[in-house]
């Protein structure tokens, strides 16, 4: 089980970044052998589709679980298509976020929480 | 001669002038007249033309043949506007991201995607008196209007003078209706908004190397700086519409105002000779 939280830094102890598209990176927490990685988000560059570029290279890092503050329609779509869950109402840091996860405090989403292009307002 | 009447700022009275200017040459000569604000196009509701015929504009967007592909990414990596998402078993196509470039489905090394087309607006065409009227009416939800604009420009005959009336504002819906025409009228307000966005048309024009002078609206109203601009930066004035109730209310009535003021016929037709002479010498 991968999970993958959207971040501002690399650490565990980095801010969330409730954007999905537009997050700096994306902290990876590998629950099977409790190791982490962090991987820079390829979607923040462009004028459209971030969410779509994201999406793709969460699915490439076979990520099974995202945790995100807010997703745009077309990043849903994408996710959903890969077969990653969605989890939205991260808070705080990383792991305060993966805490609330792991407690059963996160809500799971299939549908866009906010319209295209909320990243870049 | 293909003269294009285009605004920085909107609601200058582009609508006014372009309508009334098409009505006026209407008498003398053959004229196309073609509205090319796609995204909300309005010169029917003055001109009233009776529509002959309807067709659809598409534009290409890529397609996958599932029997091909092989997941390499390489098309959603030279995307430039995220429109491909390549997954384990499929490929999602955004195709109101994409610009119809053709990257993906040339470069593709497995000759994976091909073009489908996508319905981007229609194009109405017919008669507003004698002058040959079209339209373009970009689908709601529809981002790229330039493609339906050029359609609608395909329309452009060397037998007649044709008047484009331009979107508002200097992007490329605009950038693609005043390009390649002869003379762009710029609709101005003498007001600080006006010219603001006056000042940014009339650089976007000289990029592109299409000639410009001004008409001011409401030349009552604000002060004179957008004249004085006109003087300094030698672009011609090529007539002054009063701020007045009469136009006013005609214009909210959706009648031009060559119809209720024979006066503007005379003024109008003016207008086209003096650009007749700049666009000659």
């Amino acid at each position: 089980m991968k999970i993958a939280v959207s971040a501002e830094g690399q650490e565990l102890n980095s801010p969330v970044n409730p954007r999905f598209g537009r997050c700096e990176y994306f902290v990876i927490y590998d629950q099977q052998t409790g190791s982490i990685e962090a991987i820079a988000n390829p979607g923040t560059s462009g004028a459209g589709g971030a969410g779509i570029k994201t999406a793709q290279a969460l699915a490439n890092k076979k990520i099974d679980v995202v945790l995100v503050g807010n997703v745009g329609p077309n990043a849903v779509e994408t996710l959903n298509a890969a077969k990653i869950d969605i989890y939205s109402g991260i808070t705080g840091t990383v792991q305060e976020s993966i805490d609330l996860y792991k407690k059963g405090a996160l809500t799971k989403t299939n549908q866009p929480s906010v319209d295209s292009h909320f990243g870049l307002k | 001669m293909i003269i294009s009447v285009a605004s920085g700022k909107g609601g200058t009275g582009k609508t006014t002038v372009s309508t009334s200017l098409a009505l006026a040459l209407d008498r003398i000569r053959p004229v196309l007249f073609l509205d090319c604000d796609v995204e909300e196009p309005n010169a029917h509701i003055f001109l009233k033309p009776a529509i002959a015929t309807t067709e659809k504009v598409h534009r290409p967007i890529p397609m996958i043949d599932y029997d091909k592909c092989t997941y390499c990414q390489n098309c959603s990596d030279i995307c430039a506007f995220n429109v491909l998402a390549v997954l384990e078993k499929t490929v999602l196509i955004f195709g109101e991201l994409c610009h119809s470039c053709g990257s993906c489905w040339y470069q593709c090394p497995e000759k994976a995607i091909t073009q489908t087309d996508k319905e981007i607006g229609l194009i109405e065409s017919g008669k507003s008196q004698n002058m040959d009227f079209s339209n373009g009416k970009l689908n709601i939800g529809e981002a790229m209007s330039p493609p339906l604009i050029k359609a609608v420009k395909a329309k452009i005959s060397p037998k007649k003078t044709t008047i484009i009336d331009a979107p508002p504002g200097t992007s490329c819906p605009v950038i693609t209706s005043v390009k390649d025409t002869d003379f762009c009228i710029l609709v101005t307000e003498p007001t600080p908004f006006g010219l603001n966005d006056l000042k940014l048309s009339v650089e976007m024009l000289r990029e592109i190397g299409v000639p410009c002078g001004v008409i001011v609206n409401r030349a009552d109203i604000g002060n004179d700086d957008v004249l004085r601009y006109c003087t300094r930066e030698n672009i011609p004035l090529l007539m002054q519409i009063p701020f007045d109730r009469k136009i006013a209310s005609l214009y909210a009535k959706g009648t031009p105002i060559v119809v209720e003021m024979p006066e503007y016929i005379e003024k109008f037709q003016n207008v086209y000779f003096e650009i007749e002479r700049m666009v000659q010498s």
